[in-house]
């Protein structure tokens, strides 16, 4: 029987990968995640040809490292080995005087990582309550009707009038602002 | 699965609770959120979505990536898909050019050749319940961010059903989106409607045309030809030419 890969895990197909070297498994998740990294290639670079091969070449690299690597989260090494391959490309390119785009792109995937801060414990509902209180309007208005009323973007941006950049970056800083708020009161109560 | 609910979300597929859930997963996963900012943009600029087109040219790219251990160079089985994908593709345009049916090149050239998303008039008349909703479809029209437009007037039609000017719009977005299908589906209805008459044969047409659907979309361009209005001219002239096309076959 023809054997399939759709239904495998990324982890498990990394492990019969290692073990057969079968091309058909890396292209499985070539499948997979080569729109992701499309996305993630052309926001940097903006521009379509480059961000394709982009997308090549960093499949190449992943493949490569695969032989070496202990991969146990294969989606969060992609993107960090995607995140890499772009700063050294955009070095490479700027031939090494220009490291500003490069860090300013590493930034980005800095101010991008996922914040826990919202996983809470049940018993700090009150605290975030209390935190939500102390946001500035915007924020709040864009957290609430986002998290707790569960309206997409784009009806968020609709109720409020805000349009869709400054809905996306309310919810953003006034998670920020949730976290250190918390983590504040936290510390003052020794939790 | 993950790919498909994003080719959704980017299709504005998704019912409002679902896209919800998927964008509170892109506020905790930086590379979906990283990736669709990056499809947002490629939507905008090339201001069209098919997630299937950029599949296709992915897949057709994957031949390019090989392993090399020992430095031999190990070719994918895309490469085989790829040539086995060529050969078929090669023996249906022979068989294609055989029939001699070449319109589905024309119709794509005319398309583009014609096609012009209609200007919008200034609503003035509107309800105070639909005021924001209206504006914010307008504003997104008018700066051409149709895939925004298609959003609002999906709204807009489904609390105003009756209204003509929103299903055109609405259908005149999903154009500018190259969603034909579903113009083609927002138009048919409101073809009998005198309000935009003329507009919505012409959209309609267009959109037939887009689709490849060439006896259909005579049908409007004729019906365009026969009085005299703004679009008369072109629908002519395009008529001609997909007559011309079919008295060849």
């Amino acid at each position: 029987m023809k054997p399939t890969h759709s239904t495998i895990s990324d982890e498990e197909l990394i492990v019969r990968y290692k073990a057969s070297q079968d091309n058909s498994i890396t292209g499985e998740l070539y499948k997979r995640y080569s729109m992701l990294v499309f996305g993630l290639c052309y926001k940097y670079l903006k521009e379509e040809t480059e961000a394709q091969d982009a997308v090549t070449e960093i499949f190449v690299l992943v493949i490569r490292k695969l032989a070496d690597h202990e991969v146990s989260n294969f989606k969060s090494w992609l993107y960090s080995t995607a995140k890499n391959y772009l700063i050294r490309r955009q070095k490479r390119l700027q031939n090494q005087p220009e490291m500003i785009e490069a860090e300013k792109i590493s930034e980005n995937f800095m101010e991008n990582e996922p914040d826990r801060s919202l996983y809470i414990r049940e018993q700090d509902t009150d605290l975030l309550q209390q935190a939500i209180s102390h946001l500035n309007d915007e924020q709040r208005t864009c957290i609430e009707l986002f998290y707790l009323q569960q309206k997409p973007y784009i009806e968020v941006a609709s109720i409020t009038g805000y349009d869709l950049k400054k809905v996306k970056s309310a919810i953003q800083n006034g998670k920020r602002n949730l976290k250190l708020f918390m983590e504040e009161k936290r510390q003052q109560h020794g939790a | 699965m993950e790919h498909e609910r994003l080719k959704k979300y980017l299709a504005n597929e998704l019912s409002p609770e679902e896209r919800n859930a998927f964008e509170q997963e892109m506020e905790n996963d930086p590379f979906l959120q990283d990736a669709v900012e990056g499809l947002e943009a490629w939507q905008k600029d090339k201001q069209q979505w098919s997630a299937d087109a950029l599949e296709t040219k992915l897949q057709e790219q994957a031949h390019r990536i090989h392993t090399p251990p020992r430095g031999k160079m190990v070719l994918f089985n895309f490469v085989k898909l790829a040539l086995a994908a060529s050969i078929i593709g090669i023996i249906s345009l022979l068989t294609w050019r055989m029939l001699g049916n070449k319109t589905s090149v024309d119709t794509q050239e005319l398309f583009a050749a014609y096609y012009q998303p209609m200007t919008h008039p200034d609503a003035t008349v509107r309800g105070d319940h639909s005021k924001n909703e209206e504006d914010s479809a307008i504003q997104a029209y008018e700066k051409e961010n149709y895939f925004e437009a298609v959003n609002h007037y999906r709204k807009l039609t489904q609390n105003h059903p009756k209204n003509v000017r929103y299903q055109l719009f609405l259908g005149i977005s999903y154009l500018s989106t190259q969603q034909a299908k579903k113009a083609i589906e927002t138009l048919q209805p409101i073809i009998t409607s005198a309000e935009y008459q003329d507009d919505i044969h012409w959209y309609l047409a267009m959109a037939y045309l887009k689709n490849k659907e060439v006896t259909n979309a005579l049908v409007h361009f004729n019906h365009l030809t026969q009085t005299d209005n703004y679009y008369q001219q072109q629908a002519k002239e395009i008529a001609d030419k997909l007559d011309g096309k079919l008295a060849a076959n």
